[in-house]
């Protein structure tokens, strides 16, 4: 068995493990997922007026989708660490880098659909529209923003993975890091909707600013997630 | 620092050597002449005025945060390259840590007091602005993870991880909000720090400010360092008591 | 001086921070170097 293909092997092991346990305890779907909603009807509440959630529906959102990752990556390693896997995997002398890509492509494929649920909220409760071209921006949009949230959110969710007093942790570390995707993500989506007379040629470039974001943090996950969780 | 404890009549050292002891005096020495000056020699601004006094101590905070913040990094990465993982690397960097987030609040309120003053308002989203209130927090951050649990090679690891993240997720987040200015908001903020001439008293001042506050920053790093080691013995010597007493115990019965 | 208030506050606080955070460290250094035997302390 040669590298690359151990490699790959544990990253699809992996991958799958986290997203069995998704669909056996449904907990994103029903939890997660109506929680990201209530988010996006409390805005509603709070700023009470349709043109501002329309000019804003873009921010709402991303930040729905920052709060509902601060929740579901404390879930993944809680349940990782309750009964020991991340030692047992070292033990076994699996290649971290691995797992960390693993985990970070199952959280990006559970925000893909939890985006998809918070942009079908935004045309439902925010009245915005799309034109072709901005909903191909859009969809670029958020693939790479929620591939480079995933990478961040396995890297930091598996620095406070067992140790005392993370639920309060991860937030103050995570948000910060994970600023530069809520200003590009927020700007594309804005230019998709055309909210506040934003052209949609003007998002692309944020896209870039994205996946610059991805690159970096899935290179600097890969890394340091092994010497991060390697104690 | 020696002094005599009342109780067992012995002496005991703490953190305080003799170059510690120049350091302060001297440190001492620097920012009192910076502070006078800065208020009553210093001549007034031609545009700022007064304000221009804030700039003596507002300027060398800020460069003393960064380079506390760079100390930071380099000693993370020290220790996470050297092969014995010396423990002193992490020390260092924590205490240069802690320094930095202090040095990073003074500059904020000086630099809203300042801003107030010039702009009529105590914060603009202005790109230097933003990314310092993120160094602030991205800091605090670092030095709540040197607060988890477990033991001193795990609190060196992961603070040394997240010290060299930091190193990627700042200019990142920089350039996000220099972007974002950009592309909005077309306005110009006024920078403070533009727009001043400097007579030869002006940019001496400034010139000891930068030196007062490097001789405090050393000054700090090397006490805050010594006393984590302390603070780190002291807590071993509290459990090897504990095991002892428990194995005692253990004979006793 | 105009706008002493701000100017006279932004010293202030700055001295009075950096005095604030000497002091604690001090004070932490002396509780805790009773406990350690001056051969642990390798400045000395």
């Amino acid at each position: 068995m040669n590298k690359i293909s151990g490699v790959r092997r544990v990253v699809g092991a992996v991958l799958i493990k986290d997203l069995r346990i998704e669909v056996r305890s449904r907990v994103v779907t029903n939890q997660v997922l109506p929680f990201a909603g209530l988010i996006m009807i409390m805005f509603a509440f709070a700023l009470d007026n349709d043109d501002v959630l329309q000019r804003v529906a873009g921010g709402l959102i991303w930040l729905a989708t920052m709060f509902s990752l601060v929740v579901i990556v404390q879930r993944s390693f809680a349940i990782d660490t309750s009964d020991g896997a991340l030692d047992l995997l070292r033990v076994a002398g699996v290649d971290l880098s691995a797992v960390f890509l693993g985990k970070a492509i199952a959280l990006t494929m559970q925000l893909l659909v939890l985006d998809v649920v918070l942009v079908a909220a935004a045309f439902l409760l925010y009245q915005v529209q799309v034109s072709a071209v901005g909903f191909v921006l859009l969809v670029t949009c958020v693939i790479f923003a929620t591939t480079g949230l995933g990478f961040v959110g396995t890297l930091y969710g598996g620095l406070t993975a067992g140790a005392k007093g993370r639920e309060t942790l991860l937030p103050l570390l995570l948000l910060p890091v994970m600023a530069p995707v809520l200003i590009a993500a927020t700007r594309a989506t804005e230019a998709a909707f055309g909210s506040g007379g934003a052209v949609t040629s003007e998002g692309w470039a944020w896209v870039g600013l994205l996946a610059v974001f991805a690159a970096v943090f899935g290179l600097g996950g890969t890394l340091a997630f092994g010497p991060l969780i390697d104690e | 620092m020696s002094q005599v404890s009342p109780r067992l009549a012995i002496t005991i050292t703490g953190t305080g050597t003799r170059f510690t002891r120049v350091l302060g005096v001297l440190a001492v020495v620097v920012m009192t002449w910076v502070v006078v000056s800065g208020l009553f020699l210093t001549p007034q601004d031609v545009v700022q005025g007064d304000a221009v006094r804030i700039m003596y101590i507002h300027v060398p905070s800020a460069w003393i945060a960064y380079i506390a913040f760079i100390v930071t990094a380099v000693a993370s990465a020290f220790w996470i390259l050297s092969k014995r993982h010396s423990m002193g690397f992490d020390r260092v960097a924590g205490a240069s840590g802690e320094v930095g987030v202090l040095f990073v609040a003074i500059t904020l309120v000086t630099g809203s007091l300042w801003g107030r003053i010039t702009w009529g308002e105590f914060w603009q989203w202005d790109p230097r602005l933003t990314t310092t209130a993120f160094l602030f927090v991205t800091y605090i951050g670092y030095l709540a993870v040197r607060q988890l649990e477990g033991s001193i090679e795990q609190r060196a690891r992961r603070s040394a991880v997240i010290a060299l993240l930091a190193v990627l997720e700042i200019p990142l987040v920089h350039f996000s909000v220099v972007f974002w200015r950009s592309l909005h908001q077309k306005a110009t903020v006024l920078d403070p720090n533009g727009d001043v001439k400097m007579d030869g008293l002006m940019l001496f001042t400034l010139f000891s400010g930068v030196i007062g506050f490097t001789l405090v920053f050393v000054w700090l790093v090397v006490h805050r360092q010594r006393t984590m080691l302390l603070g780190d013995l002291a807590d071993q010597q509290g459990l090897d008591t504990a095991i002892l007493a428990r194995q005692n115990e253990g004979v006793s019965d | 001086m105009d706008n002493a208030g701000f100017i006279v506050a932004s010293y202030l606080i700055t001295i009075g921070g950096i005095s604030l955070f000497a002091l604690l460290t001090l004070l932490r250094a002396k509780k805790s170097a009773r406990l350690v035997l001056d051969r642990d302390k390798t400045w000395l």
